[in-house]
């Protein structure tokens, strides 16, 4: 079926229907928010909700007022990021990519012939049980990161014009996460509603803090393996940041060999993240041990074959001095795990994005001449291309590439941003961070000390 | 230093990889509405008397070809591949520096070893292109297609090639990268394995 007539179909229902708000879910457990998709914001799940329904960690009354509304022709406003794109564009927006994939359209009679009130099981689940996490990567925050939560309680927020990081707004609006040693209702919740939702997944993934630190994902991975024959077809993706204790490393990967070498899943890819080198990297992501972080990724591709692992890469103002660098370390793995059997070609991926927030810590903030080298990256990316991506040979795809030159657009393109405030911000992050962290940042970054030395100076 | 053997022709091709980047990719450019010269030596190893292409511009055919001692060099003037034929020029085991010269809409012109050879009237014509051209060294022909190939065995010591009058790509093959010849002008217009 064409966009079009996805289209078509869609608005025969009415103009702002979307089969995502049934199919797909993204729950932040340790807050106990949810949101469908993951466009709008996150809103709060009434425990109440979840004592009588524990499908309610999706099934919230918020968002079936929302159905509601799409069934009876409206628009909810919540969805303003399509409603922006079909309203000023000629393209379609993810309303109908969202309805077009595999996991939504087959549901498309169920629903849309469906009372407002019913309960539905999504088929794309993305879950974070807590926010507990051993790293604290310089753009991240206290609701994906326990440690992020502990510097802040500490120090407060830093003293940039943001406020960052800045927990005072999540305590008035209830949205401080869980400890982990706290008993979660959310969670609770999720474990009695998991049996009935596992049959229904065509893709489950769970994100964090840290997955490998929270037991419910070794949970998650022990009954799938227990019970792979209610779904066999599932698509598993886990993030982990490959910088877990050993003991933790070996049993994950001892699962995961389980499930994707006897076809317990449909397919099995892990998401890590790093976006520089050495201790470039180790500074932006506090918490990583860089070759640690290579050695676990190399040992994931010797001992799952079929498994690919993808890099989400914020690029960052720190990430473009070295990002050349780990394209060539990337590149060694395609070379070094290329085999005939993955699920998806290739045995590692560069997924390259920009970094928009905190905007102290964009590309946008540095000179021209560090802009420069994100395009000699892209080049390096280009050289190691590949005009076909198949399993018989390695190397960049096109996307892979693109995505990297997008970073230069993004850096050079004209915006309203505020550039001397946010290097300000910055200089004021840096010192900061250095003094609550012990760390060095010119001493790390030289490249940026004339920098540094301008713009302290103001 | 690059070896063109049989079977394993290489090709100037940079957009195949990524059609957005480099934004400009020089074989775009050789779509019959820029002027261009292209300059490379060679040293031919392959002295036996069958068909064999030094380059081929595709998809709309022009390039050069050696047949029973014969060169013969083809060009496409958007009717159709047209040939001239001269005497034997091209030594075995001896450099030899080729020279096309295209000038938008005035003429198209061959130099063998700075001699010029052939030169055609262009005039309210263009050379013969389509959205995607590509210079294949070594081939008339992808060997997946499995025809007109007409491999030969040489050595490419340096290639250059002129948009505009704007160097754009310079190889002299002492770097590669991934099966790709780096581009001396840093431009990313390389040349790689088929």
């Amino acid at each position: 079926m064409t966009s079009q007539e996805v289209k078509n179909k869609l608005d025969g229902v009415g103009c702002g229907f979307c089969l995502a708000k049934w199919t797909q879910v993204t729950m932040h457990l340790g807050m106990g928010m949810t949101h469908s998709c993951h466009h709008p914001a996150p809103h709060k799940i009434p425990e109440r909700e979840i004592r009588r329904n524990p499908s309610a960690l999706h099934n919230t009354r918020f968002k079936k007022i929302k159905r509601k509304e799409m069934l009876e022709g409206k628009r909810p406003d919540e969805c303003n990021y399509c409603w922006n794109v079909e309203d000023n564009s000629d393209s379609f927006s993810d309303r109908v990519f969202k309805s077009s994939e595999p996991w939504s359209i087959g549901s498309f009679d169920e629903i849309s012939t469906s009372y407002w009130k019913k309960d539905f099981n999504p088929r794309y689940v993305e879950v974070s049980f807590s926010n507990t996490c051993n790293f604290k990567c310089a753009y991240c925050g206290p609701q994906f990161s326990s440690k992020w939560v502990e510097e802040i309680e500490k120090h407060g927020a830093y003293n940039t014009s943001t406020q960052y990081n800045s927990i005072d707004d999540l305590r008035k609006k209830d949205e401080m996460p869980y400890k982990q040693t706290e008993e979660n209702p959310y969670v609770e919740a999720f474990w009695e509603w998991w049996p009935d939702l596992y049959k229904d997944l065509h893709t489950f993934r769970i994100t964090g803090g840290e997955p490998l630190l929270s037991k419910d994902t070794f949970k998650v991975l022990e009954y799938i393996q227990e019970n792979w024959e209610q779904n066999p077809n599932l698509s598993l993706a886990i993030n982990t940041n490959m910088n877990v204790p050993e003991k933790l490393m070996n049993r994950f990967i001892e699962l995961c060999q389980d499930l994707s070498n006897n076809n317990k899943v449909r397919e099995l890819i892990i998401f890590t993240s790093v976006e520089g080198t050495d201790k470039q990297a180790e500074y932006t992501r506090f918490g990583l041990n860089y070759e640690t972080f290579w050695s676990n990724v190399d040992t994931f591709l010797t001992e799952l074959p079929k498994m690919t692992i993808n890099i989400m890469a914020t690029f960052n103002a720190l990430s473009v001095f070295t990002y050349s660098d780990l394209i060539d370390r990337v590149f060694e793995m395609k070379k070094k795990h290329q085999n005939n059997e993955r699920y998806w070609v290739s045995a590692i991926q560069l997924d390259t994005s920009y970094l928009r927030w905190p905007s102290h810590l964009s590309v946008k903030i540095l000179d021209d001449e560090h802009k420069e080298l994100i395009l000699e990256s892209a080049k390096k990316a280009l050289y190691y291309g590949i005009k076909e991506f198949k399993h018989d040979n390695y190397g960049f795809s096109n996307v892979e590439i693109q995505k990297i030159k997008r970073i230069y657009d993004y850096a050079v393109g004209d915006s309203m941003f505020s550039t001397e405030k946010f290097r300000q911000d910055f200089i004021k992050f840096v010192d900061e961070y250095d003094e609550r962290r012990g760390t060095n940042f010119l001493e790390t970054f030289p490249q940026l000390e004339e920098f540094y030395v301008r713009n302290k100076k103001g | 230093m690059l070896e063109i053997r049989k079977g394993n022709p290489w090709i100037f091709w940079p957009s195949s990889i990524c059609d957005t980047f480099p934004l400009e990719p020089a074989n775009k450019k050789l779509n019959g509405e820029h002027s261009f010269l292209l300059d490379f030596d060679f040293t031919l190893l392959d002295s036996n008397e069958e068909k064999r292409t030094i380059f081929s511009l595709l998809p709309m055919y022009s390039g050069l070809d050696i047949d029973k001692g014969c060169i013969i060099f083809l060009y496409n003037d958007n009717i159709e591949t047209r040939t001239e034929v001269l005497p034997s020029l091209i030594s075995v085991n001896k450099k030899t520096n080729i020279k096309v010269k295209y000038i938008y809409n005035q003429t198209l012109e061959l130099y063998i070893d700075d001699k010029r050879q052939v030169k055609v009237n262009f005039e309210n014509k263009k050379l013969g292109y389509d959205k995607s051209p590509h210079i294949i060294f070594g081939a008339g022909n992808f060997p997946k297609n499995g025809f007109n190939l007409n491999y030969t065995d040489f050595d490419l010591h340096e290639f250059k090639l002129t948009i505009d009058d704007k160097l754009i790509s310079h190889h002299t093959f002492e770097n590669f990268i991934h099966d790709k010849s780096y581009d001396l002008t840093d431009n990313c217009n390389f040349i790689h394995k088929i």
